[in-house]
């Protein structure tokens, strides 16, 4: 339902069901600001963290201390140290770096190449949509895990060949948002005023419709980051991408796994750290959707 | 422009199930009608008639089954490539019901304005943005509005805008599909004036479609009545609303809300 | 006097006295309705007409308790004589039945997963402990009351594979099923064809004469609610402005809004040369200025009229909000100011009456 004043509009979506009153609290109306704001603020000061490892880390990330194995927290080394008896903490803000480094790889190339394949899908129509589309679905019918073991079965185990092999996975994942957000924009009259003119599909594609997909396109890829970050710490930990001496929280949490019941806290640190990432990543997708749209409209 | 339409038909083929059989649904059947230069001919009927239909396929955006559509006698193509659809842009020009969606929801109006003016390049690049300000000023719509986006305009002002871009192009013929129903009561007359306005000082002609019968009888010089795809009965206005000889008609007209009458019903 | 003691009916099902609801915007509790008077007696249509920003649909809203959060309401909605703003959750889940509502798309309101029998026999055996079967017959029935033909067929469709219209008398057929003492419509036939739209008033109407089923239209067309409503109410910015009954509305207005509205509408019959427009656009009440909120856009405004709210005003048949309420069209039109308001005097001397 539209009224003529935008301000009452943002008041009446969504659309209730007006026969059951609404039971739940204020709290799952939208993201209070300052959910928001705590989880940018957190993101930062990990990416910060984790560029500036080499001022930040107190010892040497890789140096073992073989005598204090599974050490607890102390003064000297705060959040402990692992079976090598290397410090974590220090292990930590470089593995950030590669934790890091690794979704944002595969973000960009997804991005890359699935956004124009998506493009083309919703634009082109036709045998081009059934062909990217029939191609996305071969590569969604595979588990993604089992497929980054092949890969990484076929090219050897290492960092980029994990990175390789998730990123094979969200390019049909980008793709397909992409097409779905086309093809539901393509429905709409404006689209339609701008065919009747003679505008081209490019010209419409790139002028018309992708900027008005650009808040779900930036929210989906936020969201995917998270998500391609828990992939390549899942491959890490089953050995499959990081090789020491290289860290990332995968591999800490490889590492720890043998040993947890000495010292947990091999675990809850690198685990903390990811969920320290993801969960904020959610907040930040949902409030791109949400918060914007709302802005954008009231406005 | 005259505007011909001759035994237009279109039908839709609607797939039910990935190998289920096509069953072909006949939205227009052999409809021909016709817009003088400068006529006012309006398309009425009710949900399922079929007049939405023929509208878009004279403006272009689908392809007639059987049927040609003759523009100052010429035949339109009917798979237009871009070239053809840009030349019959500058002849015709659509104006749709939803003003919110009609209009790109992140580009302010006036560069979507400025945007059609281009593309038909029949303006001097330096002329453009007076040109923008001449045609917001002609819809009534103050020059500072150019700068909004839809969604901070009000309906009537979106639909307004929408008017200016669909002038843009210099058209001969504007064609309006129910371009008012979205509208409040007070904001719809607003538009018919601007309309009636519009016709005057640009020349242009109208072909309407809608199913609201007082609207018709206000702004139309001659009406078409459609029913399930088919010409029910065509004449002037007059004609057709004061002496309509055709039952369909007769029952639109006496299910419009000031000729309602329910058995005793007041007081 | 107040808008009820005018209205006053024989067996008042539904009352509003003194509504006001307010929304709340970013921090703000700002009114959207603003101390209506209303009452629906027993066999009655009363129509509550207005445009957007009106306040009608916050006023279906706050009827159905179906309002934003942090939304605020004062005054008292009597259902029967209970007041539903002041009851407990379970007593209000008790009385809900009572009444019922039907909304402009049936299709957000009936899960196209379900059959129309399951649809409509839920409310029976939820609400009235039918069995299955019973609750079968029943709404075979109600179909056939609603006027469907072939109910027996009917009742094993699913929604999709039927039309607007009947979809919506299938929702009339729910609303009814658990025999409610009041019929809230709002918008119902707002997105139907014109004949399928006379097709449902009729039914509604037939339904408050054979069954006492008291009817309270909302819609946003004047001229549909003079042709079925023994009462109808305009609103403007959260207020109702005028209420008249029987045809008084459209032959004799008083108001200076609804006499903008009617003489803003097309005829049938005929060809206006210019239609007379209000200037400006409608207002919600919140953005209402002080004194009458039509007074930007009147043009027969006096000075009170910027400064002091203005009275509720008896007229024949009704009431109206309107310090020169007593004047009536005619009058109004003659000593109206020259200039661009103008064209809705000149409209109102045209129309006559």
């Amino acid at each position: 339902m539209t009224t003529s004043d935008p301000t009452l509009d943002v008041l009446l979506e969504p659309t209730e069901d007006l026969r059951h009153r609404r039971y739940g609290s204020r709290l799952l109306r939208g993201l209070p600001k300052v959910v928001v704001g705590v989880s940018i603020a957190l993101l930062v000061v990990i990416v910060a963290a984790a560029i500036l490892a080499p001022l930040l880390a107190p010892y040497n990330p890789n140096t073992p201390d073989l005598l204090n194995p599974y050490a607890g927290p102390g003064a000297a080394h705060l959040f402990g140290q692992d079976s090598a008896g290397r410090d974590i903490l220090s292990r930590i803000l470089y593995g950030g770096r590669l934790s890091l480094l690794g979704p944002t790889i595969v973000i960009l190339i997804a991005f890359a190449v699935g956004v124009p394949l998506g493009f083309a899908a919703a634009y082109s129509g036709g045998w081009t949509d059934i062909g990217v589309s029939r191609v996305f679905d071969l590569i969604f019918a595979f588990p993604a895990l089992l497929l980054a073991i092949v890969i990484v079965a076929t090219f050897g185990t290492s960092f980029y060949s994990a990175v390789f092999a998730v990123t094979v996975t969200y390019i049909p994942l980008m793709g397909r948002v992409v097409r779905s957000a086309c093809l539901v924009e393509r429905q709409k009259p404006y689209v339609e005023a701008c065919r009747l003119q003679g505008y081209g599909s490019w010209r419409i594609l790139v002028l018309h419709v992708a900027p008005n997909i650009g808040r779900i396109l930036v929210s989906q890829t936020t969201l995917y980051f998270a998500y391609a970050l828990l992939d390549l710490a899942a491959l890490s930990f089953l050995g499959l991408g990081a090789q020491p001496p290289q860290i990332d929280w995968g591999t800490m949490l490889e590492n720890a796994n043998q040993g947890v019941f000495q010292s947990a806290t091999g675990v809850i640190f690198p685990a903390l750290a990811i969920v320290l990432l993801v969960v904020p990543l959610n907040f930040v997708a949902d409030w791109t959707l949400e918060y914007n749209r709302a802005r954008e409209e009231r406005r | 422009m005259h505007l011909e339409v001759e035994h237009l038909s279109k039908t839709f083929r609607l797939r039910s199930g990935f190998l289920g059989r096509a069953t072909p649904l006949a939205a227009v059947s052999d409809v021909s009608l016709e817009v003088p230069p400068r006529g006012s001919v309006a398309i009425v009927g009710e949900t399922g008639s079929g007049k939405t239909t023929v509208a878009r396929m004279v403006v272009g955006l689908e392809i007639p089954t059987s049927g040609e559509i003759l523009a100052d006698g010429r035949a339109l193509p009917v798979k237009p490539n871009l070239s053809e659809r840009r030349e019959r842009a500058r002849l015709m020009q659509m104006v749709f019901q939803n003003p919110f969606l009609s209009l790109d929801a992140r580009q302010p109006v006036g560069v979507g304005i400025a945007e059609v003016i281009r593309h038909h390049g029949r303006v001097e690049k330096s002329k453009i943005d007076a040109r923008v300000s001449e045609l917001l000023d002609a819809v009534g719509l103050a020059e500072r509005l150019g700068r909004n986006r839809p969604r901070q305009l009000s309906g009537g002002q979106c639909q307004r805008a929408a008017i200016a871009r669909a002038l843009a192009a210099e058209p001969e013929m504007l064609v309006l599909d129910e371009p008012v129903s979205a509208l409040d009561v007070s904001t719809q007359a607003q538009i018919l004036n601007l309309l009636a306005d519009l016709r005057e000082q640009f020349g242009v002609g109208v072909l309407m479609i809608s199913h609201d019968l007082a609207m018709v009888r206000h702004i139309s010089d001659d009406v078409v009545v459609m029913h399930r795809g088919k010409v029910v009965e065509a004449g002037t206005v007059e004609e057709v609303l004061d002496a309509p000889s055709e039952p369909y008609t007769q029952q639109l007209l006496a299910a419009s809300p000031e000729r309602l009458s329910l058995s005793g019903a007041g007081e | 006097m107040t808008v009820s003691e005018f209205q006053a009916p024989r067996d008042v099902r539904l009352a509003l006295r003194r509504v006001s609801t307010s929304l709340r915007v970013g921090s703000q509790l700002r009114p959207v309705v603003i101390e209506i008077d209303l009452e629906v007696g027993a066999g009655e249509i009363v129509g509550l007409v207005g445009e957007s920003g009106s306040g009608k649909s916050m006023t279906a809203r706050t009827i159905a308790d179906a309002l934003p959060p942090g939304a605020a309401v004062s005054g008292e909605v009597l259902l029967g004589g209970e007041n539903l703003l002041a009851m407990s959750r379970r007593r209000r889940r008790e009385v809900q039945p009572s009444i019922g509502m039907i909304f402009q798309d049936p299709r957000a309101f009936i899960d196209p997963l379900w059959r129309v029998e399951d649809h409509l026999t839920e409310g029976l055996r939820v609400h009235r402990g039918l069995s299955r079967g019973e609750a079968r017959v029943r709404a075979i029935e109600l179909l056939d009351t609603v006027g469907i033909d072939q109910p027996e067929r009917r009742i094993h469709q699913y929604p999709g594979e039927m039309s607007g219209g009947m979809l919506q008398r299938v929702m009339i057929a729910g609303a009814l099923s658990v025999e409610p003492a009041v019929l809230l419509a709002d918008e119902a036939t707002t997105a139907l064809d014109v004949t399928t739209q006379a097709g449902i008033v009729r039914l509604l109407d037939r339904l408050r004469r054979e069954r006492g089923l008291a009817v309270l239209f909302i819609t946003h067309d004047l001229a549909l609610a003079n042709a079925i409503c023994d009462r109808v109410c305009v609103m403007y910015a959260g207020r109702i402005v005028e209420v008249r009954s029987g045809r008084r509305i459209f032959d004799d207005p008083r108001h200076p809004y609804t006499m903008g509205l009617l003489a803003a509408r097309p005829r049938v019959d005929s060809r206006s040369h210019r239609l007379p427009v209000i200037h400006g656009t409608p207002i919600n009440a919140m953005d209402a200025p002080p004194g009458c909120a039509f007074h930007p856009r009147c043009p027969y405004v006096l000075p009170e009229c910027r400064s002091q709210p203005p009275p509720l005003v008896t007229v024949d048949g009704g009431v109206a909000r309107c310090f020169r309420a007593e004047e009536g069209a005619a009058r109004l039109s003659a000593s109206s100011h020259v200039g661009p308001q103008a064209d809705v005097a000149l409209a109102v001397s045209e129309e006559g009456t």
